[in-house]
């Protein structure tokens, strides 16, 4: 148990960081955060010293999600139709955008595009990656982050503006 | 706004986000993992242990419920005392000669003060008092004390030869002898009427149903509830060796399958990043979904829909083994007829077929499952019933649930898989 509460203590803090990012709210985080240690201590003894430890930890949150999300997925399906949204052009440069108010922002993106957009724009997966980790098509994955990305563009411009 | 500056934006401020998650959570993490730890141990450890310490127990310790052999061991048990008692005889005699006392006045009182003790060391014991030979008995009475009372039944028997010792002093050992000889004679006789037919072959044919205690996949976690068992067989040699009347031990050797299926389910070709895939033994990574119907119905009516890359398929595992079982039974009715017995035990398996069958719109593939273990165990529980046909020709039919405990090497989502079967053979006995 002293070990656990090590590996607990150690990596908790970056871990929930994912976990924020990757769920749609607070408490959905913490459970998700829960699941993964479980999951960690279960399977720590695969991990084969291949790469960082801390990286193989944030993987298994992210599929953690990952699955999370399937599970529900498989109970509602919510279909999601393009909407044509006229670009504006911003200039985000020199903004002040708060971490807790892109974190806002990214939370509140349908639970697809949130994790295509994290998987893509802040984890560096691939879209055939993607892809194969969601069960979708390498071109619902592109589709998906690009309405990701509109997504979030909207609402900073908006946010500006105001 | 390009996408690589808003993902740039988004990429600066939040991937290293580190934020303290509240306590419950490790409170949480650790109730956990505590409970785990306190694993309860299910029946059929129990049985198999049980089975395992009986079966033990019963070849080291022969016991037989043929009357006439116990009292082949009482035979035995007076034999061995006799000697002994000789010398205590001979001491009691001996005394008697030297002292030059009236021989029953000194008997008398050093046989009551045994006879005293015998009466404290068993109170139920109860000594006869005819005429004559009340003095004989007293002193067959002490032998008897680190025994059971049982014995006295069979004093009336050699009451003559242990007057004989006191009557005669110089031929003591004559009449005991011819006791000896006697009793080997009465031996030999009674053996060989008494044998039985305590041996019977069978063999046997059995169709099993494969199944699992939980809802889960060994060979994916997202395969959960799409798990099927199959129906297989197994067939083999039974041998039991009869104990006694109610109890028999049995083993045998039998080839047995078991089969699972996952039908209609999505199957991906993967790579070994994604911790959600199954690599297999030669390398092959795929990952499997079970809403690939679902989601592709739901995603077909989007527009940007332009190509899916998994497939529909089938997965279906089966593995086999070689069976060893030890098992003790009990019979608890029977008559000449029908007879019927409760089994409990364990086997050793040895696994000698081990594939995963994937098959897809695509491709088909032979794979082998990576965490099975090459030697395994099952606790056995059931009914065994037997229909005689003739004294030596029996149909026996065995109704066996049989637990698996070490069917795979590691993480298998929690699937332990059991097998229902009907055994089904002709028995002969011999």
């Amino acid at each position: 148990m002293e070990a656990q509460s090590k590996v607990y203590h150690l990596f908790a803090d970056k871990l929930f960081g994912v976990c924020l990012k990757y769920s749609k709210n607070y408490q959905d985080a913490e459970d998700n955060l829960q699941d993964s240690f479980l999951t960690i201590f279960a399977k720590i003894k695969q991990y084969k010293h291949k790469g960082s430890f801390e990286g193989w930890l944030k993987r298994i949150t992210i599929n953690t999600a990952i699955q999370k999300y399937r599970e529900k997925a498989t109970l509602q399906i919510v279909k999601e139709v393009a909407e044509e949204i006229e670009e504006e052009e911003v200039d985000l440069q020199n903004t002040g955008f708060t971490v807790a108010t892109l974190l806002a922002h990214i939370q509140q993106l349908p639970d697809q595009y949130r994790i295509v957009f994290n998987l893509y724009a802040l984890d560096n997966y691939s879209h055939k990656e993607i892809a194969s980790l969601l069960n979708i098509s390498v071109g619902t994955s592109k589709s998906n982050l690009s309405r990701a990305r509109t997504i979030l563009k909207d609402k900073l411009t908006k946010q500006k503006n105001n | 706004m390009g996408n690589k500056k808003i993902d740039h934006l988004f990429q600066e401020q939040l991937k290293n986000l580190e934020v303290s998650p509240n306590k419950r959570v490790w409170n949480n993490v650790k109730a956990q993992l505590t409970k785990k730890k306190r694993r309860i141990f299910p029946f059929w450890w129990f049985s198999g242990a049980v089975a395992s310490i009986l079966v033990v127990v019963l070849f080291f310790y022969p016991f037989s419920n043929d009357e006439n052999q116990n009292i082949n061991n009482n035979f035995d048990e007076i034999m061995t005392i006799i000697p002994e008692k000789k010398i205590k005889l001979n001491t009691i005699v001996d005394s008697l000669s030297t002292e030059q006392t009236p021989k029953n006045q000194i008997l008398m009182t050093k046989i009551d003060k045994v006879s005293k003790i015998t009466r404290k060391k068993n109170s139920n014991f109860t000594i006869p008092k005819k005429e004559g030979i009340q003095t004989t008995h007293k002193i067959v009475n002490p032998i008897a004390i680190n025994h059971q009372p049982m014995l006295v039944d069979f004093t009336g028997v050699q009451q003559n030869t242990f007057l004989h010792h006191f009557k005669l002093k110089d031929s003591k050992s004559k009449p005991q002898k011819l006791n000896i000889t006697e009793v080997i004679k009465k031996k030999e006789n009674t053996q060989p009427s008494k044998k039985t037919k305590n041996w019977s072959i069978s063999p046997t044919f059995a169709v099993l149903k494969s199944n699992s205690l939980t809802d889960t996949s060994p060979i994916n976690a997202s395969l959960s509830q799409s798990t099927s068992g199959e129906n297989t067989y197994a067939y083999g040699v039974q041998i039991a060796y009869k104990l006694n009347k109610k109890w028999s031990v049995q083993s045998g050797i039998y080839l047995q399958e078991m089969s699972y299926a996952n039908k209609q389910i999505a199957v991906n070709t993967s790579s070994s990043r994604n911790p959600f895939a199954t690599e297999f033994s030669n390398g092959a990574s795929f990952s499997f979904s079970t809403n690939f119907i679902r989601e592709s119905a739901a995603l077909s009516d989007n527009s940007f829909i332009s190509n899916l890359t998994n497939t529909t398929g089938n997965v279906a595992q089966n593995y086999g083994y070689i069976e060893i079982p030890i098992e003790i039974k009990y019979n608890f009715s029977g008559n000449t007829k029908l007879t019927s017995e409760i089994v409990t035990g364990f086997s050793t398996l040895f696994l000698n077929k081990n594939e995963v069958v994937l098959s897809t719109q695509n491709f088909t593939q032979n794979l082998e499952a990576p965490n099975l273990n090459d030697i395994n165990f099952s606790g056995n529980f059931g009914f065994d019933f037997n229909y005689f046909l003739t004294t030596k020709w029996s149909f026996n039919i065995n109704p066996m649930f049989k637990v698996q405990l070490n069917t795979f090497s590691n993480n298998a989502n929690g699937f332990t898989p059991f097998n229902l079967g009907l055994y089904s053979g002709i028995k002969y006995q011999f």
